[in-house]
């Protein structure tokens, strides 16, 4: 089995297992709702009965968003134009590659989100792993099963990444970049500084990810109780077979790049109204469904790839 | 006439004074006692030997590789006004006054750099290993120059009846040369824009540097020559980053700070105020379609929101900038006075507002008759706000005392609102009551627009004196919809959204179509979260 075999092999079990992507759909739906619910609620009171609600409905309302955003709570502030069609990708893509706080409401759904995410994850891994498809049931028994492993788990990957956003981003960004280009009058050579450093923190980002997932998989796969022999065995597995573990990372990386061309030539604008507004919105919701499945294919494709390994599908032990 | 002989001045004639606070500790001021009085009539001539070190750019002025912006380089001489000397401390929150006069300049610099200054070369003298380059102008207030090896030179002309032709000179990044032809463009619409609303540009060139990356020295003027500003990646629109907005700022303030050299120290808003103003106009008028933008990953990588089109009256006037210090000071203080956090909404936000609310109350002929006045009186002297504003006064066509010290002496806070729209029936018919009110402690004549449901409109007028004012109609039909200050007069207005108020709102439909849009910037930040999951 190739690389691409593998990655193949972990799409089409994905789309497979259309209701796991249902379900993280629902994840982000849910986390978002009652922020949305909130904002909803002070939009619609700060416009009231005015008039200038009319050209909000129809277009962009400058005037109105500076008013809203003037007198709103930290929630209210987030609805600039930054949240207009492919600029919300940039906006956060941005945000994260510099490394910008977020202000309370979202990151609390952030959180939110997250731990959602992984909670279900032992259940996501599990049905990709298996051959044949499983209940609701059995997928949320084996999230609970693994609830207490992959805890601990998160906690460890909270601190590597956190070591890597606190201090790694701060050596390359705050030190690196400023010393290097401090006497640089070009801003092109600066822009290009700027763009290794964004590869070289990625890639280490890239490759915790990798062991993360890895270890995620071994410990699902496996049935591993233990954070730390997970983690050993997921280096292990990278460092035995780093093309074929790199190889299918590579693959859903250039798969997410994709879905984000795709997204950056559709993205709805703000101009529309009425009916075309849920039109927008059912696109935005396509846009998000590609987003998780490419989520998904990760874990799907690095199963398979795991898999191959071993020589065997399905779950290896438990 | 020359003094017969040279007389030295002693360390002892020598003392520094602090005329604004009387700072003991201040060194920018320097008094010099000469050893006789000069009598009316009498020429002097100063010599005056000085170093100083180029430092490193910070606000606008020193060094950064190879590149040089030399401004604020030499002593000053206060300004002799009728009450006295006008030579004010430095501050870090103002600019800086000087009187007019001639400058010959030499400049050495390594052959084959090249050199912008204001005036125009007069010579260029092989030194070996240097070049000497010597710029000269007449009736200017100040003097800076730039020089780099990476300067790229471009030359272009202005030419438009009824003005005097210009040549401009561009110095240029060598990676912005694509952009050359956008920071002409932008020169020639104030000098065709400001020189047919004010007066004509009489110095025949101007000279516009694009500053190296991160120098520091962007958006400054200085006679005859100043410094615009932009990035590698620039949208093809026109937007904020984009090189339009800066270089028209700066070229106009050739006008309101070069030609008419008011007191920066004092009256700030007489060349900022006054000039965003006239920017945005200028940008209004040869630039109908600007939109708004936004820099990300590191401020490098521009997106340009075309569904966003940026406004003259909120966005060039910097309205937002002047709601958020609207009461934190007036417009009559003294900016050296004013407060480092605050200074600038009075020196550049409520004056635009201000001027572009005086130009939708009082017409566009009368405050550009006013401005004109006052370049034509102020040209090449020190006028102050009283000369504007009498100006002002004496076009208008009417009585603005209030208005002037609502606005300029005091901080007026302007907030009008339709209160109330109830519609009830009464005999067969529809009685329908407008309330109107007034929310701020500002007055302000307003017009009320009342629209019914069989499309006919009715326009009240209002003096806009008492707290609340009821219009009730008894009509066949009923009121649809009421607008206080319909077309906008009152720039200065702190809340516009509750201006307006419908029996057929709209606000769910936005309020569903923001958040909608909002749920997916949301879902677009937990997607980028979950590489964490």
């Amino acid at each position: 089995m190739s690389t691409f075999t593998a990655w193949r092999d972990g799409v089409v079990r994905v789309g497979r297992a259309p209701w796991l992507l249902l379900l993280l759909w629902l994840c982000s739906v849910v986390v978002s709702l009652p922020p949305a619910l909130a904002l909803h609620a002070a939009i619609a009171s700060h416009l009231g009965n005015s008039l200038e609600a009319d050209r909000a409905a129809d277009g962009v309302n400058a005037t109105w968003m500076q008013e809203f955003t003037a007198s709103s709570d930290a929630l209210g502030r987030t609805l600039r134009s930054d949240t207009i069609g492919f600029a919300a990708v940039l906006d956060q893509t941005s945000a994260l590659a510099d490394n910008r706080s977020v202000v309370a409401p979202v990151a609390i759904a952030g959180i939110g989100y997250l731990a959602l995410v992984w909670f279900l994850t032992p259940g996501i891994i599990g049905r990709l792993a298996e051959a044949t498809p499983g209940t609701a049931a059995r997928l949320l028994a084996r999230c609970g099963a693994h609830t207490a492993r992959f805890v601990r788990l998160a906690i460890v990957s909270a601190i590597v990444y956190g070591v890597l956003f606190g201090s790694l981003h701060a050596l390359l960004f705050d030190d690196l970049f400023d010393s290097v280009t401090h006497d640089i009058t070009v801003e092109r050579t600066a822009f290009m500084i700027r763009v290794g450093c964004y590869v070289v923190f990625f890639l280490v980002v890239a490759a915790a990810n990798l062991v993360f997932d890895f270890a995620k998989i071994r410990m699902v796969v496996e049935d591993r109780h233990s954070v730390l022999s997970s983690l050993a065995a997921s280096v292990a597995f990278v460092a035995r077979r780093p093309a074929l573990a790199i190889g299918v990372y590579a693959c859903n990386v250039a798969l997410l790049a994709i879905v984000l061309a795709i997204y950056f030539i559709i993205a709805p604008g703000a101009l529309s109204s009425g009916v075309a507004v849920w039109v927008g919105f059912a696109v935005s919701q396509i846009y998000v469904a590609a987003r998780l499945f490419t989520k998904l294919a990760f874990w799907g494709s690095e199963v398979c790839a795991l898999q191959k390994h071993f020589g065997c599908s399905g779950i290896v032990r438990g | 006439m020359l003094p017969e002989r040279p007389a030295p001045i002693s360390d002892r004639q020598i003392r520094y004074i602090a005329p604004d606070d009387g700072n003991a500790d201040d060194r920018t001021v320097m008094a010099v006692s000469l050893p006789r009085v000069v009598q009316p009539g009498e020429t002097i001539v100063l010599s005056l030997a000085w170093t100083a070190r180029v430092p490193r750019t910070f606000d606008r002025t020193g060094t950064i590789g190879d590149y040089y912006f030399i401004a604020q380089w030499f002593p000053k001489i206060g300004v002799l006004e009728d009450s006295g000397w006008n030579c004010h401390q430095f501050h870090a929150t103002t600019e800086f006054f000087a009187d007019y006069g001639v400058y010959d300049v030499r400049i050495r610099v390594p052959k084959g750099w090249v050199v912008g200054a204001t005036g125009t070369e007069q010579s260029r003298t092989d030194e070996g290993a240097t070049e000497v380059h010597r710029y000269v102008q007449e009736d200017v207030h100040d003097f800076a120059w730039t020089t780099s090896p990476d300067f790229i030179v471009r030359t272009a002309r202005f030419d438009e009846p009824g003005l005097p032709a210009v040549d401009m000179r561009l110095l240029i990044q060598p990676e912005h040369l694509t952009q050359v032809d956008r920071h002409f463009a932008a020169t020639r619409s104030v000098l065709r824009r400001y020189g047919t609303w004010f007066g004509p540009y009489p110095y025949g060139h101007i000279t516009i540097v694009d500053p190296a990356f991160q120098s520091e020295t962007g958006g400054m003027e200085y006679p005859t020559l100043f410094t615009a500003g932009t990035s590698w990646l620039i949208s093809r629109h026109v937007t904020l980053s984009t090189p339009e907005e800066v270089t028209v700022h700066e070229a106009g303030h050739q006008f309101w700070y070069g030609i008419v050299g008011t007191n920066e120290f004092e009256h700030a808003w007489m060349d900022e105020g006054i000039n965003t103003f006239a920017t945005g106009r200028a940008l209004a008028e040869d630039y109908p379609e600007l939109f708004a933008d936004r820099y990300y990953f590191g401020g490098f990588v521009p997106w340009t929101f075309t569904d966003v089109r940026l406004q003259r009256e909120t966005d060039f006037d910097r309205l937002w900038d002047y709601r958020r210090g609207a009461t934190e000071d007036t417009m009559s203080n003294l900016s050296y006075r004013q407060r480092q956090d605050t200074v600038r909404y009075f020196a550049y936000d409520k004056p635009a507002v201000w001027l572009h609310t005086l130009e939708r109350w009082l017409g566009w002929p009368t405050v550009q008759g006013a401005l004109r006045a006052t370049f034509e009186d102020g040209a090449f002297a020190h006028p102050g706000p009283a000369v504007f504003l009498g100006h002002l006064q004496r076009r208008a066509d009417r009585d603005i005392t209030r208005f002037i010290d609502q606005t300029y002496r005091q901080s007026a806070v302007f907030d009008y609102s339709i209160g109330d729209l109830a519609v009830a029936a009464r005999h067969g018919q529809k009685e329908s009551r407008v309330l109107v009110r007034r929310l701020g402690d500002g007055v302000f004549p307003v017009d009320v627009l009342v629209t019914f449901e069989n499309g006919d409109r009715i326009t009240e007028r209002w003096n806009g004196e008492s707290r609340w004012r009821e219009f009730t109609y008894l009509r066949p039909t009923a009121v649809r919809s009421a607008v206080v200050d319909p077309q906008r007069q009152l720039l200065l207005d702190v809340n516009f959204t509750n201006n307006s108020r419908t029996l057929a709102p709209r606000g769910a439909e936005a309020a569903r179509k923001w958040t909608l849009t909002w749920i997916v910037w949301l879902q677009n930040a937990l997607l980028t979260w979950g590489i964490f999951a």
